[in-house]
């Protein structure tokens, strides 16, 4: 266990310091500006009628949890895995005192961390906004809806971690990586537009799964089946990406 | 009073698609040794070295390091190791100070004041706060070695640890690792095509041709036969028919 703390404690040190997590937070910032602009021109400065209210924290989350999140999930694990052994860096962790069950899990752990602190960031400063302009229509339950969104919204994209972390093992190049998840993203969600009774188990589909929980009335047969999907993409990539990451020579 | 197996190596096999490789190797090395494998390009001393290290798994055969197994208690075996394999890779975007930091957390050091300690004997010290990226071939092979030594190892194995040092880094590294097997007792594996190196610094020699363990000999038992370290390895080599 001391093995593992001290590899993710490593790697969320290598994370913090190189320059790339500030340009995510960065750009987790910029849409945020971006959503509340945009929305106060539609309120306001058109005269048009509408813009986001208290559904602000939401419409960013689904701009977000669609667009950036799964982008910078996708460089974060593709950072971690190929760029590191095309880097030449994978050894610093493989010859020390930490089997490689441990490595890989401290690794997708690291991610699992990147993934909750941007999903804080945004969380909070949207938070903050709707707070400053819609103070006197906000609720109790509207502030549980929103967090329970936000942390929904956690594990899809985690299981889309663990399944980028297979190619991640096996392309050498972190572009052929990269540009294998746009494709299978596309593909899957072009799937999901002509051949609606495949969606429920694309995993692209699965990244507004915060919906069903912010539904008005919970739909507890779709979160099941849902979370099902979820656990069997997570299973196999999981086996398919530690098998590759232990067997992979260096 | 029989000395402690620091490496007990049985039957170690590793065979590439190209057919080269290693093949049923067998070897102990003792506590406070500093053995160096000797062999031409290609004969398989990083192949061992990496499987000895977990950088690659063996098709059969074992080593067992202070008496535990790569294959089945991995952490225990590599715990008391330092090592450099290949060539030392660092973090570039991390600072000489940082990437041995990332390395203390390995071995659950805690004393900042042992990574100045490294700094100083690798002759680094001043160029703590730099960024590896701006750091030379030499300077980088010097904060492999105190990457390496950091953790206070019991076995060190180096992959041609003098690559990249000029000739005053050459009997530093010289003077280190005989001043650690002296004041620490650390047993060196070693593997460098530097044979007159090999003759002044290591005690006892294996040689590896074409993946198989050819000979294993003390240094002073192979200086009494023969005039130089260099004609023993050649000599090695006619007999072997490989060259």
């Amino acid at each position: 266990m001391e093995s593992y703390k001290a590899t993710l404690a490593n790697e969320l040190f290598r994370m913090y310091r190189r320059k790339k997590a500030v340009l995510v937070v960065i750009l987790s910032v910029g849409i945020i500006a971006a959503v509340q602009l945009l929305s106060l021109i539609l309120r306001s400065g058109l005269g048009i009628l509408g813009g986001t209210g208290t559904g602000f924290p939401v419409t960013v989350l689904s701009i977000v949890s669609g667009t950036l999140l799964p982008l910078f999930v996708t460089l974060a694990v593709i950072d971690t895995f190929t760029g590191e052994y095309a880097a030449d860096t994978m050894k610093i962790t493989i010859t020390k005192p930490v089997t490689r069950l441990r490595i890989y899990l401290a690794k997708l752990s690291a991610v699992g961390v990147f993934v909750l602190i941007n999903l804080g960031i945004v969380l909070v400063l949207s938070l903050l906004l709707t707070i400053l302009f819609h103070a006197r229509s906000l609720s109790l339950a509207w502030f549980f809806n929103v967090i329970l969104a936000y942390a929904a919204t956690f594990f899809p994209i985690m299981t889309l971690a663990v399944v980028v972390a297979y190619p991640a093992c096996v392309l050498k190049g972190g572009a052929a990586v990269f540009f294998l998840s746009i494709l299978a993203y596309l593909v899957f969600q072009g799937l999901g537009l002509v051949f609606p009774s495949l969606s429920g188990i694309l995993v692209t589909s699965l990244l507004d799964w915060y919906k069903l929980w912010t539904a008005s009335r919970l739909p507890v047969g779709s979160i099941v089946r849902s979370l099902s999907v979820m656990l069997a993409y997570l299973l196999i990539f999981f086996a398919l990406g530690f098998r590759r990451f232990d067997r992979r020579d260096l | 009073m029989e000395r402690q197996k620091a490496i007990e190596i049985r039957g170690l096999t590793k065979v590439y698609k190209n057919q080269r490789g290693i093949r049923d190797i067998d070897l102990d090395v003792y506590e406070g040794d500093i053995f160096a494998l000797l062999g031409p390009n290609g004969a398989g001393k990083t192949t061992a070295m990496k499987i000895m290290t977990g950088m690659m798994a063996p098709d059969a055969g074992d080593i067992r390091i202070f008496g535990h197994s790569i294959r089945t208690d991995f952490e225990k075996a590599l715990a008391p190791v330092g090592c450099i394999v290949e060539t030392a890779s660092h973090y570039n975007y991390l600072t000489a100070a940082d990437n041995l930091r990332v390395v203390a957390r390995f071995y659950g050091l805690q004393d900042p004041a042992r990574i100045d300690q490294v700094l100083e004997i690798t002759g680094i010290r001043k160029y703590k706060n730099e960024k590896v990226s701006a750091f030379s071939l030499g300077m980088k092979q010097r904060l492999g070695i105190a990457a390496a030594i950091l953790p206070h190892p019991r076995l060190l194995v180096l992959d041609e640890p003098l690559n990249g040092l000029d000739v005053e880094g050459m009997v530093e590294m010289r003077n280190l690792i005989k001043g650690l097997a002296a004041s620490e007792n650390t047993t060196f594996f070693i593997s460098s095509h530097l044979v007159h190196d090999v003759e002044r610094t290591c005690d006892r020699i294996g040689v590896l041709l074409d993946g198989r363990m050819v000979g294993v000999s003390n240094t002073a038992d192979i200086l009494r036969d023969h005039a130089t370290l260099e004609s023993f390895f050649m000599s090695e080599v006619d007999r072997h028919g490989k060259l």
